[in-house]
């Protein structure tokens, strides 16, 4: 948990913590010459040795990123840009696409929604079933909410509905 | 250390931490300083390339094992100091004492080896 609040922290920062490192290199860099002279060797050559030693700079710099955790994310970043950037090199097809995804999800949403604030919220169906109610509990829920009762032998099963019609008790 | 297989790159990285933890309770240090005190206490064996060595402590530092400041060097050089943590230091037990019984675990497979055989 600490870790990633490091971590996050880190990523506030990535400016700062990458100038850091670059500078952490180069203080290693520098070091390395220093020794390389003290052993005899002259300036270019102190130099050429110490990079040699350190490797690959750019590919130390990189790994030690990697390590900061967050490159998952820029790889997010940098693919969606790239999707935006294809995107708008054919406006035609992309513009097609997008309206055509609006239009099938848009319009199946609102259909759906209308055809369920008509048709399915007026369904005469069972709201609730209390096992055991007491009469109390019934006629007290009764008044305030229900228009129908049926009294089951397994319980009490309450209707909700305009159109219900009176019937025999039945079973939930 | 030089990367061969995936496998061992994962066991060195485990180690690496170890000598990293261990180099740091004689006190404060920088990257440089921590791979040249490695390399002489092996007796020039282990030679710790940078490329392996600052993603160790960054690592280490992400965990909290280890905490980094800048200080001036011994030169007169900005240079980024690391130190051991509370939590460091019990880790570094606790890794010390893993090693231990791996390295034991080796040596009794590799001694009974020979014997089982005949």
């Amino acid at each position: 948990m600490r870790t990633l609040l490091r971590k996050l922290r880190w990523l506030a920062h990535r400016r700062r913590k990458e100038a850091e490192l670059e500078a952490e290199l180069a203080f290693h860099l520098a070091e390395e010459t220093e020794e390389a002279k003290a052993r005899g060797m002259s300036e270019p050559d102190a130099r050429l040795a110490a990079q040699r030693h350190l490797g690959n700079c750019a590919l130390v710099f990189e790994d030690t990123r990697d390590v900061w955790g967050w490159t998952w994310l820029e790889h997010v970043f940098q693919d969606l840009r790239f999707a935006g950037r294809l995107l708008r090199r054919r406006p035609v097809l992309s513009a097609t696409a997008i309206i055509t995804l609006v239009l099938g999800i848009g319009g199946t949403t609102a259909v759906f929604s209308l055809l369920d604030a008509l048709l399915v919220k007026e369904l005469p169906v069972v709201l609730f079933h209390l096992a055991r109610p007491s009469t109390k509990e019934v006629t007290r829920r009764a008044r305030k909410e229900f228009q129908h009762i049926a009294i089951g032998e397994t319980g009490l099963t309450l209707y909700l509905g305009r159109d219900c019609t009176i019937g025999a008790p039945t079973l939930a | 250390m030089t990367r061969t297989a995936r496998s061992r790159v994962d066991l060195l990285q485990g180690t690496l931490d170890l000598l990293v933890l261990r180099t740091l309770l004689f006190g404060p240090n920088h990257g440089h300083a921590i791979a040249k005190h490695i390399q002489r206490s092996s007796e020039d064996l282990l030679q710790i390339e940078t490329g392996s060595l600052y993603p160790a402590l960054h690592r280490l530092e992400a965990k909290g094992w280890i905490e980094a400041s800048w200080a001036l060097s011994e030169r007169g050089k900005q240079a980024k100091y690391y130190r051991l943590t509370a939590r460091g230091r019990c880790e570094l037990d606790a890794e010390r004492s893993k090693w231990e019984t791996f390295s034991r675990a080796v040596g009794l497979v590799l001694n009974t080896a020979s014997s089982e055989r005949s």
